[in-house]
């Protein structure tokens, strides 16, 4: 019987992956902010199976939470697309 | 008897709501509309989410093996099954109206409209300018920013 | 076969659907083509998340491993909220 949550572990972490180098390469700065939160609930899931729920707490709060909270009223007060060089 | 009843019952809630998650996602990577998408996600919440979470609640308070544990597994299952059933409506809804009222993407495809011909149009809406009207975008997206005019 | 054996056995299919579930939203966070249906996809992502987690927690037999569900649930509602209110209104108040 395979281990069920190693091969989940290894979906996540390659989810995530996928995800950040989806925010990264992205000009629309929103898009990129609902990319990164993906890539962030991802990786609580991967924590939480690899049996650390303090860091599980912690980083739902901050990467969920705050940072985009902060990240779209830093948005608002900016410019939304990002242009030139 | 009456433990093992509760366990089945418990038991069937979860296989349930993990075939109505398969279900939802299904429909979610095959409409091709937003609202149609959001009607998908819908089932995927309170039938894909709540239900589980219930039956786990039920699973939780039977099952011997747990110990003194299983009233604390009863108790955080109970709130988080309430709180999605508090948020998730609330959350889809203000997002459907953000992209209905926003005008982001493609218009809805509608017979009859009723939402724009019987109600006033929304002030703080009406008077929003375009900016950035040149700027390129994802084929769909909106390709302008909304900001209200401020007096 | 008594009923912990029971639990641990259904459990695995269980969570072999969930996971099909989470790639096919992810897929759907990829290809969304407005921003709206990634937030919906990680709305939706989010909730079937907390549920595998108290189901998971209820397998491993730890209260601690069960309790982010709640914290994930509640955070999952603001980013809602936060789209909603940048998207209509064009600013945002913390």
């Amino acid at each position: 019987m395979i281990e069920l949550h190693l091969l989940i572990l290894a979906m996540v972490v390659s989810f995530g992956f996928v995800f950040s180098y989806l925010a990264m390469k992205e000009h629309d700065l929103l898009k990129a902010l609902a990319l990164s939160s993906v890539q962030s609930t991802f990786f609580a899931l991967g924590f939480y199976i690899l049996a650390a729920p303090d860091i599980v707490l912690a980083y739902l709060a901050i990467a969920v939470g705050a940072y985009t909270a902060l990240v779209i009223l830093a948005i608002s007060k900016t410019e939304r697309f990002e242009v030139g060089e | 008897m009456i433990g093992e009843a509760v366990f089945l019952a418990g038991m069937v809630m979860i296989f349930i709501g993990a075939v109505y998650d398969v279900i939802a996602s299904i429909g979610m990577l095959r409409f091709d509309d937003f609202y149609l998408r959001a009607h998908a996600a819908t089932v995927g919440t309170i039938g894909g989410a709540v239900l589980p979470i219930f039956g786990a609640g039920l699973v939780a308070l039977v099952s011997p093996w747990l110990g003194a544990l299983r009233y604390f597994l009863t108790g955080i299952a109970l709130t988080t099954g309430v709180l999605i059933l508090l948020t998730a409506p609330t959350g889809s809804h203000s997002l459907v109206s953000a992209v209905y009222f926003g005008r982001i993407g493609r218009p809805p495809r509608l017979v009859v409209d009723h939402l724009a011909e019987d109600l006033p149009v929304r002030k703080d809406v009406e008077e929003l300018v375009r900016e950035h009207e040149d700027l390129p975008g994802e084929e769909g997206e909106a390709r302008f920013v909304f900001r209200r005019v401020r007096r | 076969m008594n009923v912990q054996s029971v639990f641990y056995t259904s459990l695995y299919f269980v969570a072999v659907l969930y996971t099909f579930a989470f790639v096919l939203y992810g897929i759907r966070a990829i290809k969304g083509p407005t921003t709206a249906d990634i937030i919906m996809a990680v709305d939706c992502l989010s909730f079937d998340m907390a549920a595998f987690m108290v189901i998971l927690g209820i397998y491993f037999r730890s209260i601690l491993l069960a309790s982010g569900a709640i914290i994930l649930a509640l955070w999952a509602y603001m980013l809602d909220v936060y789209y909603t209110k940048y998207v209509l209104y064009g600013e945002v108040e913390v």
